[in-house]
């Protein structure tokens, strides 16, 4: 079988190197000649400009041609209407659109905000918007990379040169990792606000899904995914996140840009406070408690809200698949708590010295306290007052300090 | 001047007279150690307990962070329990090894409260009123039984809620998970009781009453003149009187028995020497000062959080 075999995979390659090597012959640019025999010199064209920089947009060297993804295109494919020499003095230059391959790309990008924005541009208001070129550039285009951490960068740069603020800081764990467009979409780009946007609290869970899976996958059966299910979506969607009973979605608890890796200790830190702006009386409880009184000094190994309800499976706490419900609480605080047992959990996380019926002993034993705190507080101040008071009268009188004169 | 220089601060050497003996070495030592431990403790866990005033964080970066101030906050704990039951220890020695234990008990030598403590806390308000027939105590009155029975209070409550939290797993063998809360109540709320107690009734008892402004060191050297007897503790300066010691009156008339260089309770004692006014001076006022911050802390925590 192998006697067989060999010459066969000679011949195949022989036939693969020979196509190969014939590829350049037969990819030839068929640029006019004529086109570059201005546009390839700088110097000649500086003449016929008024500055260099002029020069320079009209020169466009075959070696960056070489390079792009349009290489085997002519100069007329995209420049229509120079087929004259001079060029129509007068004569609209024509230059085709992107649209006229790049069709589907120009419909998506046609509906997203930079599209919106060049549009007004060209109706003459002051607005700066993307087009193809700026992201792509125009002679040097080539093939999307994101394959590395340069590619990465370089994509980002194009956005960041308008969006400065929106770059992202290098401890952010996407910083390097993702470009601009893995979050806000390439061309179906759109506002925060945007109902449609892929970064809009509803699309967060397919847009961060695509690289979170597992994160993705357990928030429909959660109950903030729960809630995203059974938001009434008429009114305010796209203000979700303003809204105050919107469920938070992605962003809400992992911020956007700047964010900071879950695995982080400041990251449970800044849990505590995302958690507490919608769970109000949850999160003023637990900070009545020694794990949210050591948390806010602090401390990052004492139970936060994650450590407890866990992040994209809580449940409320009469579900018996719960982290927090009767069947799971003894594994729960035997995190930390490794001699946990049936006796233990019965301690009130949330307490509510006020509240009789959550807690009776808790509630009795705070009045009691408070009783007897205003009660010896109360009596004793009464009675350092009443007493300076009286040795103020007594010195004012001239009656001797210690009165003991008075008992003679 | 024949008295020494502090003498105007220190309220325990007031006006003339032959000194005695108050409090042993032992006595001070204790003292010390109490307010030591008492102020670490109210340091640690004033910032803890009102973690949302301005200060707690700074103040437990201060400690080496929330963790590290929860170790100090044991030790001082632990510290604080040894030396309360050797004073117990102390305490039952003394009525043993008394020659009248009965007096120690039940008497004018004993910390027990008397029906009497009842008709001098009445006597005091009404003499605030009439500003006549102000009560007259004897080695004790009701507000020093008060601070130490207040004491014993706070570290039987303070410390038995204390241990209970320090050991949650070992205790939830024998208590629900509730009790925890309830001992966080009763931890939190009993250490500011006792904090606003020291302030309210022993600052202005022992030091900042006109009366006596602006220290009494009579804790830390020891010793007090026979006029602060006479007018703090007239009973007992009416017994001392009547004992072969030197009374004021002895003073005058004739050289007086050499005082006791030990401190031997209602001995008589020679005039403390300049070092020792000086130093008693300093640490009281320092004692006087970190309280008077406690106190200033706990106050600003309240109006804060």
């Amino acid at each position: 079988m192998s006697s067989t075999r060999t010459p066969n995979l000679v011949v195949g390659l022989a036939i693969i190197l020979c196509t190969v090597a014939a590829l350049p012959a037969v990819a030839q640019p068929a640029r006019d000649a004529q086109c570059t025999l201005c546009h390839g010199e700088l110097e000649l064209i500086r003449r016929h400009t008024t500055s260099l920089d002029e020069a320079r947009a009209l020169v466009v060297f075959d070696s960056t041609l070489r390079r792009s993804a349009h290489d085997s295109l002519s100069c007329s494919s995209c420049h229509t209407g120079f087929d004259r020499y001079p060029h129509e003095p007068n004569g609209q230059p024509g230059t085709r659109s992107c649209s006229a391959c790049h069709e589907a790309a120009a419909d998506v990008y046609a509906r997203g905000v930079h599209a919106e924005a060049s549009v007004a541009r060209d109706a003459g208001q002051p607005a700066r918007a993307a087009t193809c070129a700026d992201c792509h550039g125009i002679h040097d285009a080539v093939p999307i990379d994101t394959g590395s951490v340069d590619a990465r960068a370089r994509l980002n740069r194009d956005c960041v040169a308008c969006h400065a603020s929106a770059a992202l800081p290098p401890d952010d764990p996407h910083a390097g990792a993702v470009t601009c467009a893995s979050c806000h979409a390439a061309h179906d780009t759109r506002r925060v606000d945007d109902v449609a946007a892929s970064v809009a609290p509803l699309a967060q869970p397919a847009t961060c899904g695509a690289c979170h899976a597992a994160a993705a996958d357990s928030v429909p059966h959660d109950v903030h995914g729960r809630a995203l299910a059974a938001l009434d979506p008429a009114p305010g969607l796209s203000r979700l996140n303003a809204r105050d009973d919107a469920p938070p979605t992605c962003s809400s608890c992992h911020s956007a840009h700047g964010m900071r890796a879950p695995s982080r200790e400041a990251f449970e830190q800044q849990m505590v406070e995302a958690c507490g702006t919608c769970h109000v009386d949850y999160s003023s409880t637990y900070f009545g408690t020694y794990h949210g009184k050591a948390t806010a000094l602090g401390s990052e190994i004492v139970a936060t809200c994650n450590a407890c309800h866990g992040a994209h499976s809580i449940l409320p706490a009469d579900e018996p698949a719960s982290s927090v419900s009767d069947a799971q609480l003894i594994e729960t605080c035997g995190a930390c708590h490794p001699h946990a047992d049936a006796h233990f959990v019965l301690y009130d996380s949330h307490p509510d010295p006020w509240n009789r019926e959550r807690n009776p002993p808790l509630f009795y034993s705070f009045i009691f306290m408070n009783v007897l705190l205003f009660g010896v507080v109360g009596v004793f101040t009464l009675h350092t007052a009443l007493w300076w008071l009286r040795l103020w009268l007594d010195r004012r009188k001239g009656a001797p300090a210690h009165g003991r004169e008075t008992r003679d | 001047m024949a008295y020494p220089a502090l003498q105007p601060l220190d309220t325990a050497q007031r006006g003339a007279g032959p000194y005695v003996w108050r409090f042993t070495l032992f006595n001070r030592l204790v003292h010390g150690l109490a307010l030591s431990t008492f102020y670490i403790l109210v340091l640690t866990g004033l910032p803890l307990r009102y973690a949302c005033a301005p200060f707690a964080s700074e103040l437990m970066r201060l400690w080496g962070g929330v963790h590290m101030a929860g170790i100090i906050h044991r030790v001082a704990a632990v510290v604080m329990v040894a030396y309360s039951l050797v004073f117990a220890v102390y305490l039952i020695v003394r009525v043993v090894r008394s020659p009248n234990p009965k007096r120690m008990l039940w008497g004018s030598d004993s910390l027990v409260p008397h029906p009497q403590d009842a008709k001098d806390f009445l006597k005091q308000w009404k003499w605030y009123f009439t500003g006549r027939d102000r009560p007259r105590f004897g080695r004790y009155g009701y507000l020093e039984k008060l601070d130490f029975f207040g004491e014993v209070w706070g570290l039987v409550i303070i410390g038995g809620s204390g241990i209970v939290l320090w050991f949650p797993e070992l205790f939830s063998r024998w208590l629900p998970g509730w009790w925890f809360n309830v001992a966080t109540v009763f931890h939190g709320f009993e250490a500011l009781i006792a904090a606003c107690f020291i302030f309210i009734v022993h600052f202005f008892n022992v030091h900042l009453r006109p009366d006596k402004f602006p220290l009494d060191a009579v804790m830390f050297h020891g010793r007090a003149t026979m006029q602060y007897m006479e007018e703090e503790h007239p009973e007992l300066a009416e017994e001392l009187a009547l004992r072969p010691a030197p009374s004021r009156e002895a003073v005058v008339d004739a050289p007086a028995p050499p005082p006791s260089r030990e401190a031997v309770v209602d001995a008589p004692a020679p005039p403390p020497s300049r070092t020792a006014s000086i130093v008693s001076a300093v640490l009281g006022f320092i004692a006087l000062g970190v309280g008077i911050m406690c106190i200033g802390m706990i106050l600003w925590a309240v109006a804060f959080c």
